[in-house]
């Protein structure tokens, strides 16, 4: 499954714009790297900032990433 | 618990047009939600068309055409 990605000229400006979604508020340096790791294997991480501790993936990974959150939060 | 934000749209481009998206953000807030980078930021996905026609507005205002 490919996400659309929407692509613009803008006079001699490329704009290239891909959409996801944003992970925030994790608590612990440790929720954040498991989540992030397995957003890597899913192949859906766009973007990440460990300062941040967001970060940014594919459409795509949305509900797998959800459920996987979900999970480790019961634990 | 963390927080999922749906419906953004991670933005690439040049600078230039990262600062115009900046400056269309302060005068209607609500569009950018992250600055990432000189080059990259995140944006509502439903403020796209309204971003789009901004920046070419705001890119024609600055350019001078040479038409032959």
């Amino acid at each position: 499954l490919v996400d659309q990605i929407y692509l613009w000229e803008l006079e001699k400006n490329r704009l290239k714009a891909t959409p996801g979604i944003l992970f925030r508020d994790f608590l612990t340096d440790m929720e954040f790297d498991q989540a992030v790791e397995y957003a890597k294997e899913l192949g859906v991480l766009v973007w990440e900032s460990s300062i941040k501790r967001m970060f940014f993936i594919t459409t795509a990974g949305a509900q797998p990433m959800i459920a996987f959150l979900k999970r480790k939060a019961v634990k | 618990m963390p927080r999922a934000q749906k419906g953004l749209l991670l933005v690439e481009c040049d600078p230039t047009v990262k600062q115009l998206i900046l400056n269309i953000d302060e005068k209607s807030p609500g569009i950018v939600i992250e600055e990432i980078d000189d080059e990259r930021l995140l944006v509502n996905e439903h403020r796209l068309e309204q971003i789009k026609a901004e920046l070419e507005r705001r890119l024609e205002e600055n350019t001078y055409q040479i038409e032959d």
